[in-house]
């Protein structure tokens, strides 16, 4: 006697919603993401207990350990900060600049750092980690 | 219209496996490059030189003298004294800064060139905290 094989039902996935989804993912973390450009400046950031968390950095100053001065991933020197950070704080009043400096540079690397931000008009941060 | 309905009952509909699986790569990268972290710091009330004068340092204005190894504090002429980091930061709390105008909430820090900037920062983030407003001092 023959028997009959079970006819397998053809399964398909629907997966044009799950494409939605996804691309919806997609946008929300285009938008939401803030690439770093200054992954790759060496620096150690001093300690300090009163610190709190801030906004993420919409401009970030950094001299890494050599003294070596980057503006938002871009090498450039102490005396040109001013000019680079003015016009964005003609846009935009409210502008804080992250400034990040290494632990154990000396006065005369990182002061003409902070007064060139402090001189271009812009809100300091001061970054560091939080000690306990 | 006649072709759409032939179209649906061939049962013809565009593969998207691939599609969804590029869509999925491009998640995992922005998930894995998404920066979620914020940064810890002090926002700091440090004028510009260009400001209006009255905003500059007056003869009682505190001063705090930072060297390599000491911590000098002083307010007028002739009372110099040596802190500690927490004895500067207790007497800053004490002045009770934010209840003033911002033209007395200054206080002038003088950094020697031997000063590593996690010293200065301990002492500008401690002002800062207290409410008081850091008038650089410079040459």
């Amino acid at each position: 006697m023959a028997i009959r094989r079970r006819k397998k039902p053809n399964l398909v996935l629907p997966l044009s919603s799950m494409g939605d989804i996804a691309f919806l993912l997609i946008i929300f973390f285009m938008l939401a993401s803030n690439f770093m450009k200054t992954g790759n400046v060496d620096l150690q950031r001093p300690g300090a207990p009163t610190l709190e968390q801030q906004e993420p950095a919409k401009c970030s100053v950094m001299v890494d350990r050599d003294g070596v001065v980057w503006c938002d991933g871009a090498q450039v020197s102490a005396a040109e900060l001013a000019s680079i950070i003015k016009p964005l704080v003609e846009r935009d009043r409210e502008l804080a600049v992250h400034v990040s400096v290494h632990k154990d540079l000396k006065r005369d690397e990182f002061m003409p750092v902070v007064e060139a931000v402090s001189e271009s008009g812009a809100k300091i941060v001061l970054t560091g980690e939080p000690e306990d | 219209m006649k072709s759409k309905k032939r179209a649906s009952e061939d049962g013809i509909s565009p593969d998207l496996t691939s599609f969804s699986d590029i869509a999925n790569l491009l998640i995992i990268f922005f998930i894995l490059t998404t920066s979620l972290v914020r940064p810890f710091g002090r926002r700091m009330d440090m004028p510009a030189s260009a400001k209006p004068p009255e905003t500059r340092q007056q003869d009682n204005t505190p001063t705090v003298r930072v060297t390599a190894d000491r911590l000098m504090l002083s307010e007028g002429e002739g009372n110099e004294r040596e802190v500690t980091m927490n004895e500067l930061r207790a007497d800053l709390w004490r002045r009770n800064f934010p209840s003033r105008k911002e033209t007395e909430r200054a206080v002038v820090v003088e950094t020697a060139p031997e000063v590593t900037y996690e010293r200065y920062y301990n002492v500008v983030t401690a002002i800062a905290a207290a409410g008081g407003v850091v008038a650089l001092m410079t040459e």
